[in-house]
């Protein structure tokens, strides 16, 4: 499997998580605060959202 | 120069200008100029621009996509973070309008830095215009680097931190240094003059606007780091 449709499924998945979903539910729902605070978790899931869809260009894009 | 190294030092020397010439529009129009998102864009913009150029490339579809998308993921994070800064005293751009003047900024320094530097499409001269470009706007970002820092470190306060920058001492810095970058790579041909030169310059510029020995004395790694990336970036081209 393409490593590139790897990362964007995994981080498309991480980035959504982080960014969107709200920090209460994140932290004590599905405990996956990091004992971070709501703007750290954003910044995390920001990053993680440019990489996937950079790597879908990269997959749409493929030589 | 290998993929990686140039990936880098181009999304450098396209997203610092690029969150500089950004900075420039909101001292003029007294919006705050407020650290944490100025590193937050940089951030997105460079990673971005760097994943775009080192997985596909540097066409005109990709410098679409990388202009686009960059400010779009910026805006996102600006909707779902915390604020940061007291909004009842400071303007900030986190408004959706401000999405095309990120995009207008970061399509006119990718332009510059593409046509001049990397096509060399108006000749001699027109490769000084680029370098000029991308060293003053990244010698003014780092300095404002510093500047800001400082302050944040000192005293944790971003209300005093956002107040640090203002407009005319950043156009004096900018205007300066892009004429003395303009005439340094159009006249002086030998590489080891021209960077002292243009190291030395910057420093003096910046003691001279600024009035602060040590700004201008960390000015030799402000001004140096960029002379030594866009040396290394048109070497060999």
């Amino acid at each position: 499997m393409n490593k590139k449709l790897i990362t964007a499924i995994v981080l498309g998945i991480v980035g959504i998580v982080f960014t969107f979903t709200p920090y209460k539910m994140l932290t004590r729902t599905l405990h996956l605060g990091l004992g971070l605070r709501h703007n750290d978790h954003i910044m995390i899931g920001i990053i993680a959202l440019t990489i996937a869809v950079v790597a879908v260009y990269a997959l749409i894009n493929r030589k | 120069m290998n993929r990686l190294t140039d990936s880098i030092i181009f999304s450098f020397i396209v997203s610092l200008p690029m969150v500089m010439l950004d900075v420039l529009y909101h001292l003029a129009t007294e919006t705050a100029v407020h650290i944490n998102y100025v590193a937050v864009k940089f951030t997105i913009i460079y990673l971005t621009l760097f994943l775009v150029t080192y997985w596909v490339g540097k066409s005109w579809n990709d410098a679409v996509f990388a202009t686009i998308a960059g400010p779009v993921l910026f805006y996102i994070y600006y909707v779902f973070a915390d604020p940061t800064i007291n909004r009842d005293v400071f303007k900030i751009d986190d408004s959706f309008g401000y999405i095309f003047l990120h995009i207008a900024v970061f399509a006119l320094s990718y332009a510059v830095v593409r046509n001049l530097i990397d096509h060399r499409a108006q000749g001699q001269r027109g490769l000084a215009v680029g370098k000029a470009f991308a060293f003053a706007f990244a010698v003014f970002g780092l300095d404002a680097a510093y500047q800001m820092l400082k302050v944040q470190l000192a005293t944790h306060d971003e209300e005093i931190v956002a107040r640090v920058m203002s407009v005319d001492t950043s156009l004096y810095i900018v205007l300066s240094l892009l004429l003395v970058g303009f005439l340094l790579y159009n006249y002086v041909s030998n590489i080891k003059i021209q960077s002292a030169a243009l190291v030395l310059s910057a420093v003096l510029l910046i003691w001279l606007i600024g009035m602060h020995g040590v700004r201008a004395f960390v000015g030799l790694a402000s001004a140096g780091i960029p002379v030594g990336l866009i040396y290394l970036y048109t070497r060999e081209r």
